[in-house]
Protein backbone atom coordinates (compact mmCIF):
# COMPACT_ATOMS: atom_id res chain seq x y z
CA UNK A 1 0.00 0.00 0.00
CA UNK A 2 2.32 2.59 1.40
CA UNK A 3 5.57 0.79 -0.18
CA UNK A 4 5.32 2.86 -3.30
CA UNK A 5 6.15 6.08 -1.78
CA UNK A 6 8.35 4.48 -0.12
CA UNK A 7 12.07 6.65 -1.17
CA UNK A 8 15.12 6.20 0.77
CA UNK A 9 15.21 9.50 2.33
CA UNK A 10 12.42 8.69 4.27
CA UNK A 11 13.88 5.39 6.40
CA UNK A 12 16.57 8.12 7.15
CA UNK A 13 16.01 9.31 11.19
CA UNK A 14 15.44 12.86 11.96
CA UNK A 15 11.57 13.17 11.31
CA UNK A 16 9.68 15.14 8.39
CA UNK A 17 9.40 18.12 10.27
CA UNK A 18 13.52 18.07 10.31
CA UNK A 19 13.99 17.80 7.01
CA UNK A 20 11.25 19.23 5.48
CA UNK A 21 12.85 22.52 6.75
CA UNK A 22 16.36 21.58 5.66
CA UNK A 23 15.07 20.79 2.08
CA UNK A 24 12.33 23.25 2.03
CA UNK A 25 9.91 22.77 -0.49
CA UNK A 26 5.79 22.04 0.48
CA UNK A 27 5.64 19.65 -1.85
CA UNK A 28 8.30 17.19 -0.72
CA UNK A 29 7.09 18.26 3.38
CA UNK A 30 3.59 17.09 1.85
CA UNK A 31 4.89 13.81 0.47
CA UNK A 32 7.21 12.84 3.39
CA UNK A 33 4.12 13.51 5.60
CA UNK A 34 1.71 11.31 3.84
CA UNK A 35 4.32 8.27 3.60
CA UNK A 36 3.78 8.83 7.50
CA UNK A 37 0.22 9.18 7.74
CA UNK A 38 -0.21 6.31 5.46
CA UNK A 39 1.84 4.09 7.94
CA UNK A 40 -0.12 4.89 10.40
CA UNK A 41 -3.57 4.65 8.52
CA UNK A 42 -3.80 0.48 9.36
CA UNK A 43 -3.40 0.81 12.83
CA UNK A 44 -5.27 3.85 13.25
CA UNK A 45 -8.21 2.21 11.22
CA UNK A 46 -8.78 -0.63 13.43
CA UNK A 47 -8.76 1.79 16.79
CA UNK A 48 -11.36 3.36 15.40
CA UNK A 49 -13.44 0.81 14.62
CA UNK A 50 -12.27 -1.87 17.37
CA UNK A 51 -11.76 0.60 20.29
CA UNK A 52 -12.78 4.07 19.49
CA UNK A 53 -16.15 3.66 18.07
CA UNK A 54 -17.55 1.26 20.51
CA UNK A 55 -16.91 3.68 23.20
CA UNK A 56 -18.44 6.73 21.45
CA UNK A 57 -21.38 3.82 20.57
CA UNK A 58 -21.52 3.09 24.33
CA UNK A 59 -21.51 6.69 25.59
CA UNK A 60 -24.37 7.48 23.23
CA UNK A 61 -26.47 4.76 24.00
CA UNK A 62 -25.98 5.20 27.88
CA UNK A 63 -28.45 8.05 27.10
CA UNK A 64 -31.10 6.05 24.76
CA UNK A 65 -33.55 4.37 25.26
CA UNK A 66 -34.73 1.42 22.75
CA UNK A 67 -38.47 -0.23 22.66
CA UNK A 68 -39.15 -1.99 20.03
CA UNK A 69 -37.00 -1.13 17.84
CA UNK A 70 -37.78 2.76 18.23
CA UNK A 71 -35.10 4.87 19.52
CA UNK A 72 -35.79 7.59 22.03
CA UNK A 73 -33.40 10.17 23.73
CA UNK A 74 -33.53 9.69 27.45
CA UNK A 75 -31.36 12.19 29.10
CA UNK A 76 -30.28 10.40 32.04
CA UNK A 77 -32.84 8.28 32.85
CA UNK A 78 -30.81 5.18 32.27
CA UNK A 79 -28.56 6.64 35.00
CA UNK A 80 -31.38 6.85 37.66
CA UNK A 81 -33.08 3.50 36.64
CA UNK A 82 -29.01 1.63 37.10
CA UNK A 83 -28.88 3.84 40.32
CA UNK A 84 -32.29 2.14 41.47
CA UNK A 85 -31.33 -1.07 40.39
CA UNK A 86 -32.11 -3.70 43.25
CA UNK A 87 -28.41 -5.47 43.04
CA UNK A 88 -26.68 -1.83 41.95
CA UNK A 89 -25.36 -1.27 45.54
CA UNK A 90 -24.95 -4.84 45.96
CA UNK A 91 -22.22 -5.36 43.09
CA UNK A 92 -20.88 -2.01 43.69
CA UNK A 93 -20.01 -3.39 47.59
CA UNK A 94 -19.18 -7.21 46.39
CA UNK A 95 -16.92 -5.57 43.22
CA UNK A 96 -15.27 -3.06 46.31
CA UNK A 97 -14.73 -6.45 48.45
CA UNK A 98 -12.95 -8.56 45.45
CA UNK A 99 -10.72 -5.73 45.18
CA UNK A 100 -9.66 -4.88 48.53
CA UNK A 101 -9.23 -8.43 49.42
CA UNK A 102 -7.07 -8.88 46.11
CA UNK A 103 -5.07 -6.13 46.87
CA UNK A 104 -4.02 -8.03 50.16
CA UNK A 105 -3.71 -11.12 48.63
CA UNK A 106 -2.18 -10.61 44.75
CA UNK A 107 -0.63 -7.30 45.36
CA UNK A 108 0.78 -7.81 48.78
CA UNK A 109 1.95 -11.73 48.85
CA UNK A 110 3.42 -11.60 45.36
CA UNK A 111 6.15 -9.11 46.41
CA UNK A 112 7.36 -11.00 49.33
CA UNK A 113 7.05 -14.57 47.60
CA UNK A 114 9.09 -12.64 45.08
CA UNK A 115 11.74 -11.22 47.89
CA UNK A 116 11.60 -14.63 49.19
CA UNK A 117 12.45 -16.14 45.95
CA UNK A 118 15.29 -13.71 44.91
CA UNK A 119 17.17 -14.85 48.23
CA UNK A 120 17.15 -18.64 47.09
CA UNK A 121 20.67 -19.43 45.27
CA UNK A 122 19.07 -22.81 44.20
CA UNK A 123 16.15 -23.96 42.35
CA UNK A 124 15.07 -20.37 41.60
CA UNK A 125 14.55 -20.68 38.04
CA UNK A 126 12.57 -24.32 38.75
CA UNK A 127 10.19 -21.98 41.44
CA UNK A 128 9.47 -19.18 38.81
CA UNK A 129 8.57 -21.89 36.41
CA UNK A 130 6.06 -23.39 39.16
CA UNK A 131 4.44 -20.07 39.71
CA UNK A 132 4.00 -19.30 36.69
CA UNK A 133 2.36 -22.31 35.81
CA UNK A 134 -1.54 -21.65 36.42
CA UNK A 135 -0.72 -18.07 33.79
CA UNK A 136 -0.33 -20.46 30.96
CA UNK A 137 -3.54 -22.37 32.14
CA UNK A 138 -6.72 -20.69 29.93
CA UNK A 139 -8.73 -19.10 33.15
CA UNK A 140 -11.88 -20.82 32.12
CA UNK A 141 -10.20 -24.54 32.82
CA UNK A 142 -8.39 -23.56 36.00
CA UNK A 143 -11.98 -21.89 36.81
CA UNK A 144 -13.53 -25.08 36.75
CA UNK A 145 -10.57 -26.75 38.51
CA UNK A 146 -11.55 -24.73 41.51
CA UNK A 147 -15.35 -25.23 41.10
CA UNK A 148 -14.84 -29.22 41.79
CA UNK A 149 -12.00 -28.04 44.19
CA UNK A 150 -14.91 -25.91 46.61
CA UNK A 151 -17.65 -28.65 46.53
CA UNK A 152 -19.14 -28.53 49.62
CA UNK A 153 -19.52 -31.43 52.38
CA UNK A 154 -16.29 -32.76 51.80
CA UNK A 155 -16.68 -34.11 48.26
CA UNK A 156 -14.49 -31.28 47.36
CA UNK A 157 -10.63 -31.69 47.76
CA UNK A 158 -10.26 -28.10 50.02
CA UNK A 159 -13.25 -29.60 52.40
CA UNK A 160 -11.62 -33.31 51.93
CA UNK A 161 -8.45 -32.13 53.39
CA UNK A 162 -9.36 -29.34 56.15
CA UNK A 163 -11.57 -31.94 57.35
CA UNK A 164 -8.74 -34.95 57.45
CA UNK A 165 -6.80 -32.26 59.44
CA UNK A 166 -9.69 -31.64 61.55
CA UNK A 167 -10.06 -27.74 60.78
CA UNK A 168 -13.38 -26.52 60.40
CA UNK A 169 -14.82 -26.76 56.64
CA UNK A 170 -16.49 -24.39 54.60
CA UNK A 171 -19.27 -24.19 52.12
CA UNK A 172 -17.42 -22.02 49.80
CA UNK A 173 -18.77 -20.33 47.05
CA UNK A 174 -22.28 -21.69 48.43
CA UNK A 175 -22.12 -19.54 51.60
CA UNK A 176 -22.64 -15.73 50.83
CA UNK A 177 -20.18 -14.67 53.62
CA UNK A 178 -17.45 -17.03 52.12
CA UNK A 179 -18.23 -16.66 48.12
CA UNK A 180 -16.07 -12.90 47.84
CA UNK A 181 -13.04 -14.39 49.38
CA UNK A 182 -13.18 -17.73 47.72
CA UNK A 183 -13.15 -16.04 44.48
CA UNK A 184 -10.11 -13.97 45.52
CA UNK A 185 -8.48 -17.18 46.41
CA UNK A 186 -9.06 -19.18 43.01
CA UNK A 187 -8.38 -15.33 40.95
CA UNK A 188 -4.86 -15.20 43.43
CA UNK A 189 -3.89 -19.02 42.30
CA UNK A 190 -4.21 -17.51 38.52
CA UNK A 191 -2.54 -14.21 38.54
CA UNK A 192 0.15 -14.43 41.05
CA UNK A 193 3.14 -15.95 38.70
CA UNK A 194 2.72 -12.59 36.65
CA UNK A 195 3.47 -10.28 39.50
CA UNK A 196 5.97 -12.11 40.83
CA UNK A 197 8.28 -12.15 37.85
CA UNK A 198 8.04 -8.64 37.66
CA UNK A 199 8.68 -7.93 41.20
CA UNK A 200 11.76 -10.28 40.81
CA UNK A 201 12.68 -8.48 37.50
CA UNK A 202 12.68 -5.59 40.12
CA UNK A 203 14.24 -6.85 42.76
CA UNK A 204 17.40 -7.92 40.49
CA UNK A 205 17.97 -4.17 39.52
CA UNK A 206 18.52 -3.44 43.16
CA UNK A 207 22.52 -2.54 43.54
CA UNK A 208 23.98 -4.27 46.37
CA UNK A 209 25.57 -1.92 47.76
CA UNK A 210 22.77 -0.44 49.06
CA UNK A 211 21.90 -3.53 51.05
CA UNK A 212 25.61 -4.00 52.47
CA UNK A 213 25.76 -0.05 53.24
CA UNK A 214 22.57 -0.59 55.11
CA UNK A 215 23.58 -3.48 56.85
CA UNK A 216 27.06 -2.12 58.34
CA UNK A 217 24.75 0.95 59.37
CA UNK A 218 22.92 -1.76 61.32
CA UNK A 219 19.69 -2.49 59.86
CA UNK A 220 18.03 -5.78 60.48
CA UNK A 221 16.00 -7.42 58.04
CA UNK A 222 12.91 -5.75 58.08
CA UNK A 223 14.78 -2.37 58.55
CA UNK A 224 16.22 -3.42 55.55
CA UNK A 225 12.97 -4.09 53.26
CA UNK A 226 11.89 -1.42 54.62
CA UNK A 227 14.48 1.19 53.50
CA UNK A 228 16.19 -0.22 51.28
CA UNK A 229 13.60 -2.95 49.17
CA UNK A 230 10.30 -0.97 49.08
CA UNK A 231 11.78 2.65 48.15
CA UNK A 232 13.99 0.74 45.12
CA UNK A 233 10.93 -0.84 43.97
CA UNK A 234 8.26 2.03 44.41
CA UNK A 235 7.41 2.89 40.83
CA UNK A 236 6.89 -0.67 39.79
CA UNK A 237 4.88 -0.88 43.23
CA UNK A 238 3.13 1.82 42.19
CA UNK A 239 2.25 0.80 38.47
CA UNK A 240 1.35 -2.54 39.61
CA UNK A 241 -1.12 -1.20 42.33
CA UNK A 242 -3.01 0.44 39.61
CA UNK A 243 -3.22 -1.91 37.31
CA UNK A 244 -4.20 -4.25 40.01
CA UNK A 245 -6.98 -2.01 40.53
CA UNK A 246 -8.01 -1.43 37.48
CA UNK A 247 -8.18 -5.16 36.41
CA UNK A 248 -9.75 -6.11 39.53
CA UNK A 249 -12.77 -3.84 39.52
CA UNK A 250 -13.50 -5.66 36.23
CA UNK A 251 -14.34 -9.11 38.05
CA UNK A 252 -16.26 -11.18 35.26
CA UNK A 253 -15.05 -14.74 34.83
CA UNK A 254 -14.37 -15.82 38.15
CA UNK A 255 -18.46 -15.44 39.42
CA UNK A 256 -19.64 -16.48 36.15
CA UNK A 257 -17.60 -19.71 36.26
CA UNK A 258 -17.54 -20.68 40.01
CA UNK A 259 -20.68 -18.97 41.28
CA UNK A 260 -23.51 -19.05 38.62
CA UNK A 261 -22.88 -15.41 37.22
CA UNK A 262 -24.69 -13.91 41.06
CA UNK A 263 -23.98 -16.69 43.56
CA UNK A 264 -25.89 -17.31 46.21
CA UNK A 265 -28.43 -14.74 47.20
CA UNK A 266 -26.63 -11.92 45.00
CA UNK A 267 -23.42 -12.49 46.66
CA UNK A 268 -21.20 -12.83 43.84
CA UNK A 269 -22.89 -10.16 41.63
CA UNK A 270 -20.27 -7.87 40.31
CA UNK A 271 -20.63 -4.93 38.32
CA UNK A 272 -19.68 -6.23 34.99
CA UNK A 273 -21.86 -8.85 35.49
CA UNK A 274 -24.97 -7.21 36.79
CA UNK A 275 -24.13 -5.30 33.15
CA UNK A 276 -23.82 -8.28 31.31
CA UNK A 277 -27.03 -9.27 32.89
CA UNK A 278 -28.78 -5.96 31.38
CA UNK A 279 -27.02 -5.98 28.23
CA UNK A 280 -28.22 -9.71 27.46
CA UNK A 281 -30.39 -11.42 29.64
CA UNK A 282 -32.71 -8.57 30.39
CA UNK A 283 -32.29 -6.96 26.61
CA UNK A 284 -31.79 -3.39 28.20
CA UNK A 285 -28.51 -2.48 25.98
CA UNK A 286 -29.30 0.95 26.91
CA UNK A 287 -28.82 0.15 30.74
CA UNK A 288 -25.83 -1.88 30.38
CA UNK A 289 -23.90 1.27 29.10
CA UNK A 290 -25.27 3.48 31.51
CA UNK A 291 -23.22 1.28 33.96
CA UNK A 292 -20.63 0.83 31.61
CA UNK A 293 -19.88 4.27 31.92
CA UNK A 294 -19.79 4.28 35.78
CA UNK A 295 -17.71 1.79 35.70
CA UNK A 296 -15.28 3.72 33.17
CA UNK A 297 -15.54 7.28 35.38
CA UNK A 298 -14.48 5.18 38.67
CA UNK A 299 -11.72 3.53 36.61
CA UNK A 300 -11.00 6.64 34.68
CA UNK A 301 -11.06 8.87 37.92
CA UNK A 302 -8.58 6.27 39.42
CA UNK A 303 -6.24 6.25 36.93
CA UNK A 304 -6.28 10.12 36.63
CA UNK A 305 -5.82 10.43 40.25
CA UNK A 306 -2.56 7.82 40.04
CA UNK A 307 -1.24 9.78 37.11
CA UNK A 308 -1.81 13.14 39.20
CA UNK A 309 -0.30 11.99 42.51
CA UNK A 310 1.89 8.98 41.14
CA UNK A 311 5.39 8.94 41.90
CA UNK A 312 6.70 8.79 38.71
CA UNK A 313 7.12 12.74 37.72
CA UNK A 314 8.84 15.33 38.83
CA UNK A 315 8.74 17.14 42.72
CA UNK A 316 6.77 20.44 41.42
CA UNK A 317 4.38 18.88 39.36
CA UNK A 318 3.54 16.16 41.53
CA UNK A 319 2.56 18.48 44.66
CA UNK A 320 -1.56 18.76 44.06
CA UNK A 321 -3.26 21.95 45.20
CA UNK A 322 -4.28 21.80 48.16
CA UNK A 323 -1.06 20.94 49.72
CA UNK A 324 0.64 24.27 50.61
CA UNK A 325 3.45 25.09 48.44
CA UNK A 326 6.76 25.14 50.17
CA UNK A 327 8.47 28.53 49.61
CA UNK A 328 12.07 27.86 48.87
CA UNK A 329 14.45 30.75 49.96
CA UNK A 330 17.01 31.02 47.51
CA UNK A 331 20.10 31.89 49.59
CA UNK A 332 20.84 35.33 49.82
CA UNK A 333 24.53 35.42 49.81
CA UNK A 334 26.63 38.43 49.97
CA UNK B 1 33.61 -21.76 47.58
CA UNK B 2 35.46 -20.11 44.16
CA UNK B 3 32.58 -18.78 42.58
CA UNK B 4 31.13 -16.36 45.30
CA UNK B 5 31.72 -13.42 42.88
CA UNK B 6 28.19 -13.60 41.93
CA UNK B 7 26.89 -12.99 45.16
CA UNK B 8 29.74 -10.27 46.33
CA UNK B 9 28.86 -6.92 47.87
CA UNK B 10 27.47 -5.78 44.64
CA UNK B 11 25.72 -8.36 43.73
CA UNK B 12 24.56 -9.43 46.89
CA UNK B 13 20.76 -9.61 48.29
CA UNK B 14 18.38 -8.79 51.50
CA UNK B 15 20.85 -11.32 53.38
CA UNK B 16 24.84 -11.77 53.08
CA UNK B 17 27.06 -14.22 51.59
CA UNK B 18 28.84 -14.61 54.95
CA UNK B 19 25.53 -14.45 57.05
CA UNK B 20 24.20 -17.78 54.79
CA UNK B 21 27.81 -19.43 55.01
CA UNK B 22 27.35 -19.39 58.80
CA UNK B 23 26.72 -22.62 59.45
CA UNK B 24 23.54 -21.63 61.46
CA UNK B 25 22.50 -19.57 59.00
CA UNK B 26 23.06 -22.77 55.72
CA UNK B 27 21.07 -24.76 57.43
CA UNK B 28 18.06 -22.39 58.32
CA UNK B 29 18.57 -21.75 54.12
CA UNK B 30 17.77 -25.08 53.46
CA UNK B 31 15.37 -25.70 55.45
CA UNK B 32 14.02 -22.83 54.28
CA UNK B 33 14.45 -23.58 50.35
CA UNK B 34 12.96 -27.03 51.06
CA UNK B 35 9.81 -26.35 52.99
CA UNK B 36 9.09 -23.66 50.23
CA UNK B 37 9.71 -25.80 47.32
CA UNK B 38 7.26 -28.54 48.78
CA UNK B 39 5.18 -26.14 49.44
CA UNK B 40 5.08 -25.06 45.82
CA UNK B 41 5.18 -28.62 44.46
CA UNK B 42 1.60 -29.24 46.29
CA UNK B 43 0.09 -25.34 45.80
CA UNK B 44 1.39 -25.13 41.80
CA UNK B 45 1.49 -28.74 40.46
CA UNK B 46 -0.91 -30.43 42.92
CA UNK B 47 -3.81 -29.09 40.93
CA UNK B 48 -2.55 -29.68 37.31
CA UNK B 49 -1.58 -32.97 38.45
CA UNK B 50 -5.47 -33.80 39.96
CA UNK B 51 -6.67 -32.23 36.72
CA UNK B 52 -4.24 -34.70 34.51
CA UNK B 53 -5.29 -38.14 36.88
CA UNK B 54 -8.50 -36.99 36.79
CA UNK B 55 -8.87 -37.56 33.07
CA UNK B 56 -7.07 -40.74 33.51
CA UNK B 57 -10.13 -41.63 35.64
CA UNK B 58 -12.97 -43.64 35.31
CA UNK B 59 -15.83 -41.08 35.65
CA UNK B 60 -17.06 -43.44 39.17
CA UNK B 61 -13.57 -43.46 40.15
CA UNK B 62 -13.08 -39.13 39.78
CA UNK B 63 -16.44 -38.65 41.65
CA UNK B 64 -15.16 -41.15 44.45
CA UNK B 65 -14.99 -40.03 48.02
CA UNK B 66 -12.22 -40.28 49.48
CA UNK B 67 -10.57 -39.33 45.99
CA UNK B 68 -7.81 -41.58 44.73
CA UNK B 69 -4.31 -40.42 44.61
CA UNK B 70 -3.33 -42.34 42.15
CA UNK B 71 -5.42 -43.85 39.15
CA UNK B 72 -6.52 -47.53 39.47
CA UNK B 73 -6.70 -48.64 35.80
CA UNK B 74 -5.58 -45.38 33.74
CA UNK B 75 -6.61 -44.97 30.85
CA UNK B 76 -6.73 -42.84 27.89
CA UNK B 77 -10.16 -43.38 26.81
CA UNK B 78 -11.15 -39.94 28.02
CA UNK B 79 -8.97 -38.00 26.20
CA UNK B 80 -9.95 -39.57 23.13
CA UNK B 81 -13.61 -39.39 23.42
CA UNK B 82 -13.30 -35.62 24.38
CA UNK B 83 -11.01 -35.64 21.18
CA UNK B 84 -14.22 -37.30 19.02
CA UNK B 85 -17.21 -36.33 20.88
CA UNK B 86 -16.23 -32.23 20.91
CA UNK B 87 -14.16 -32.74 17.79
CA UNK B 88 -11.30 -30.69 19.42
CA UNK B 89 -8.89 -31.32 16.51
CA UNK B 90 -11.38 -28.63 14.69
CA UNK B 91 -11.30 -26.31 18.06
CA UNK B 92 -7.54 -26.26 18.05
CA UNK B 93 -7.32 -25.64 14.14
CA UNK B 94 -9.70 -22.85 14.76
CA UNK B 95 -8.18 -21.57 17.77
CA UNK B 96 -4.61 -21.29 15.69
CA UNK B 97 -6.08 -19.75 12.99
CA UNK B 98 -7.34 -16.77 15.15
CA UNK B 99 -4.01 -17.33 17.05
CA UNK B 100 -2.29 -16.08 13.58
CA UNK B 101 -4.58 -14.52 12.08
CA UNK B 102 -4.44 -11.99 15.13
CA UNK B 103 -1.14 -12.38 15.09
CA UNK B 104 -0.12 -11.65 11.27
CA UNK B 105 -2.31 -8.28 11.50
CA UNK B 106 -1.07 -6.81 14.35
CA UNK B 107 2.67 -7.43 13.19
CA UNK B 108 1.67 -5.67 9.76
CA UNK B 109 -0.60 -2.54 11.44
CA UNK B 110 1.99 -2.46 14.26
CA UNK B 111 5.07 -2.13 13.06
CA UNK B 112 4.17 0.35 10.51
CA UNK B 113 2.41 2.38 13.14
CA UNK B 114 5.53 2.06 14.95
CA UNK B 115 8.09 3.14 12.21
CA UNK B 116 5.70 5.99 11.88
CA UNK B 117 5.91 7.13 15.02
CA UNK B 118 9.66 6.58 16.00
CA UNK B 119 10.85 7.58 12.26
CA UNK B 120 8.84 8.94 9.91
CA UNK B 121 6.93 11.82 12.50
CA UNK B 122 4.54 12.92 10.40
CA UNK B 123 3.64 16.32 11.36
CA UNK B 124 1.03 18.59 10.46
CA UNK B 125 2.57 21.81 9.24
CA UNK B 126 1.63 23.53 12.47
CA UNK B 127 2.37 21.45 15.21
CA UNK B 128 6.19 20.41 15.61
CA UNK B 129 5.60 16.67 16.95
CA UNK B 130 2.18 14.13 16.46
CA UNK B 131 0.09 14.05 19.41
CA UNK B 132 -2.51 11.19 18.46
CA UNK B 133 -0.74 8.45 19.97
CA UNK B 134 -3.29 5.46 20.45
CA UNK B 135 -3.95 4.56 24.50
Amino acid sequence: MAATTMNPTVAKPGGAQQRASRSGGLRRRFFDNVTGWLFLLGATVCFAFFSWYPMVREFIMSFQRTRRGVTTWVGWDNYVRMWNDPSFGQAWRNTLEFTVLALLLAYVLPFFVAILFNEFRHAQGFLRVLVYLPVMLPPASALYLFAYAYFPDNSGIFNYVLHSLHLPTSQWVQSPSMTIPSLVLASTWINIGGSVLIYLAALQNIPGELYEAAELDGAGLFRRIWTVTIPQTRLILSLMFMLQVVATMQLFIEPVILANGDGVEGSAESVVYLMYQHAFNFNDLNGGAALGVMLLVVLAGFSGLYAWLGPNKTKKETRPPWRKRRVSTPPTGP
Amino acid sequence: MAKTSRFDSTNRTLISLARLNRPGGKRLYWTVVTIVVAAACIIFLGPLYWMVTGGLKTSLEYAQNPPTLIPKHPSLTNYSDAWTDLDLGRLILNTAFYAFGALAFQIVLDVTAAFAFSKLKPSSPGSSSPRCSPP
